[in-house]
């Protein structure tokens, strides 16, 4: 094999990773140089980007749904606050906190890593048990693990606030660290799905006995894919932290579990074009949707708006795809090379055999 | 003695009301592999039913209820989840997730999110003196009325032609199909009776709350899945038993555990749930059909 033709296979590897990077560094350099709520739209959406990719590495590359990524997204997010919020306040909202926590103090980039960390640390405890059930099992396990852990954050008050949850966390996050982490993230994601682990979970996505069959333990990929979800997860949990600077648990819950899983779903969720795609989609739409919620002005008439319409029609889209578009936007392909960027005429039709 | 007796009272119906939310799930599940999440939308429009039939006689109140529930959980079927039937678990999951998401959220955006108070009947709240025991009539209704419920439920499962069909779609929906059971009208009838399931359960619920809002459902439906997974997914009587069992934790929980560590009661429970499903993946009961091959 030429050193020509692996390099192109690595390009168009590459290629919907880059081509995904330029899409959404078009819209941030949009974003920065309009109105701060656009900013704020932008940045929000680059944080979902991070969890929809969290999410990706391990639904998308395992074919198993998780609804337990909520509680990543929580840890990160409680921990990058313990560590970032000055100690005076801790000392006054948080009494309940160990000594060790309450002095502690890092950096914003410290303390996104820490809370992937903490978020991957926990994911690897869960992953001992859980990755053993079948695929709707271990749904319905991660779905216990996100109501559990809402249940304890909204009641352990003097540690985490309980249900008026934290604030004060220094607000760091600007739209182009946002953009920087939301490339991390696809960067993770990417070379997950190249690496021969990645390769392996995405067999068992396929057909999950002839994948045992060939020896893939099964086991062991759905592990490691469960914990660097994690890890994504969390540190987009940590960005939200420093991005709103409030929360309670409920923002880790149930409206969120769905808006994440209807980005992966439109777009397609066995492809990272297609998670990233159905981000930019989701976005896009919801944003359309607020606007007309809260009223709009058609010609010399004022429309009211009313509460919900951007959940309804959300749910509408996802519903819509699910029914007539099920493998979603992109129908779970890759963003395929350019022509232009193959080979030369005389070159291309050995290439395309190879393929 | 007497609080013992209290408590087991107290278990029993709120075990009775889990059993119901519960099968109304395994019912559905047992055909199609569909954990239905939007049971708990069910719930809720026939608790906004109430609101609307509330002053009427009590058959117009309980028919109109009901007939609103089975009517919703039949355009379900046939809306959403038909076109999706035979995706794999996973999809139908987030199918129903999706309808429970538009269905909540179109009532929020119809009849608005503040809570609305209804007195269902001032004479079921009422208590009577039983040997000494005061007991909510309430109480006695929701036990009576779900046992009767659960026979009649049993009954045509175990008699009907369509029940029998059922239970036969249940075991292998293949299979079953080959030998000339008609899909659709297995699917459809699974439907009306989660329908008839939800519709008593939300007459029980409100009855004892007497609010209503678009968020009802939920704790219901987070409940009964519960209940189904501890007690089996693919058993009905699993699931029935499973909904008791989940009552009666409930109670003891609150009855025994410290009052620091009671808010954490459903923290625990779901914990339990994670164990169940790690230790015997397909609950306590299970169904000789369940049990996956290769």
């Amino acid at each position: 094999m030429s050193t020509e033709s692996t390099s192109r296979r690595l390009l168009a590897a590459v290629f919907p990773a880059l081509a995904a990077l330029a899409a959404i560094a078009l819209v941030t350099l949009w974003g920065s140089s309009g109105s701060e709520i656009l900013d704020r739209t932008i940045i929000t959406m680059l944080i979902d980007l991070v969890l929809v990719m969290g999410l990706y590495i391990f639904a998308g590359n395992s074919g198993i749904f998780s609804f337990g990524q909520l509680s990543f997204m929580a840890i990160g997010a409680y921990a990058a606050g313990f560590l970032t919020i000055p100690v005076i306040t801790k000392r006054l909202i948080l009494p309940g906190l160990p000594d060790w926590l309450m002095t502690a103090q890092v950096g914003p980039v410290a303390a996104v890593l820490i809370g992937g960390a903490v978020a991957a640390l926990f994911a690897a405890v869960l992953a001992i048990p859980l990755m053993r059930l079948s695929g709707i099992s271990a749904s319905l396990a991660t779905f216990a693990v996100l109501i559990a852990i809402n249940v304890v954050l909204a009641n352990s008050d003097d540690v985490t606030g309980g249900t008026s949850g934290l604030n004060g966390v220094p607000v760091t996050v600007t739209s182009w660290n946002a953009f920087a982490w939301a490339a991390v993230a696809i960067a993770i994601a990417l070379a997950f799905q190249l690496t021969p682990i990645g390769r392996r979970l995405r067999a068992t996505r396929e057909d999950e006995v002839a994948a045992r069959a060939l020896g893939i333990s099964v086991l062991t990929e759905r592990r490691v894919g469960f914990v660097l979800s994690a890890f994504v997860t969390g540190v987009g949990g940590a960005l939200y932290a420093q991005f709103n600077s409030a929360f309670t648990p409920d923002a880790f819950y149930l409206d969120l579990t769905f808006l994440i899983i209807a980005m992966l779903v439109v777009g397609g969720m066995n492809s990272l074009t297609g998670a990233v795609a159905g981000v930019l989609v989701l976005t896009a739409v919801s944003e359309g949707l607020r606007r007309i919620e809260q009223g709009a002005h058609v010609g010399p008439l004022f429309v009211p708006g009313r509460t919900g319409l951007r959940e309804v029609g959300l749910a509408l889209i996802m519903l819509a795809i699910l029914l007539f578009r099920p493998r979603g936007l992109t129908g779970g392909r890759e963003l395929p090379l350019p022509r232009r960027l193959t080979l030369p005429g005389r070159l291309r039709r050995p290439a395309k055999a190879h393929r | 003695m007497k609080s013992l007796i209290q408590n087991v009272i107290d278990a029993l119906a709120l075990g009775s009301l889990d059993a119901l939310f519960a099968l109304g799930i395994a019912l559905i599940f047992g055909i199609m592999r569909l954990i239905n999440f939007a049971h708990g939308q069910l719930i809720m429009l026939a608790a906004y039913a109430i609101i609307l039939f509330v002053g009427a006689p009590w058959p117009v109140l309980i028919l109109g209820t009901l007939a609103v529930a089975v009517i919703a959980a039949l355009a379900m079927e046939r809306i959403a989840f038909r076109p999706v039937r035979g995706a794999n678990p996973a999809t139908l999951l987030v199918t129903s997730f999706a309808i429970s998401f538009l269905v909540q959220n179109l009532a929020i955006l119809i009849l608005g999110s503040t809570p609305r108070s209804v007195n269902v009947s001032t004479t079921v709240t009422e208590s009577v003196t039983i040997a000494g025991l005061d007991v909510s009539k309430l109480d006695i209704i929701t036990v009576v009325g779900t046992a009767a419920l659960l026979t009649a439920v049993a009954l045509f499962l175990a008699r009907t032609r369509i029940g029998v069909q059922m239970r036969a779609s249940a075991e292998d929906f293949a299979m079953a199909r080959l030998l000339g059971v008609r899909a659709d009208a297995v699917i459809a009838t699974a439907f009306g009776i989660s329908g008839v399931l939800a519709g008593v359960g939300a007459l029980l619920l409100v009855s004892q709350t007497g609010q209503v809002d678009p968020n009802i459902g939920l704790a219901p439906v987070l409940v009964a899945f519960v209940a189904t997974v501890v007690g089996g997914m693919s058993s009905l009587v699993g699931a029935v038993l499973g909904g008791y069992l989940l009552g009666s934790l409930t109670v003891a929980m609150q009855v025994v555990l410290p009052l620091g560590v009671r808010s954490y009661r459903d923290a625990i429970v779901y914990a339990i749930v994670i164990v169940v499903l790690v230790t015997r993946p397909d609950g306590l009961i299970v169904a000789k059909s369940a049990r996956t091959r290769v």
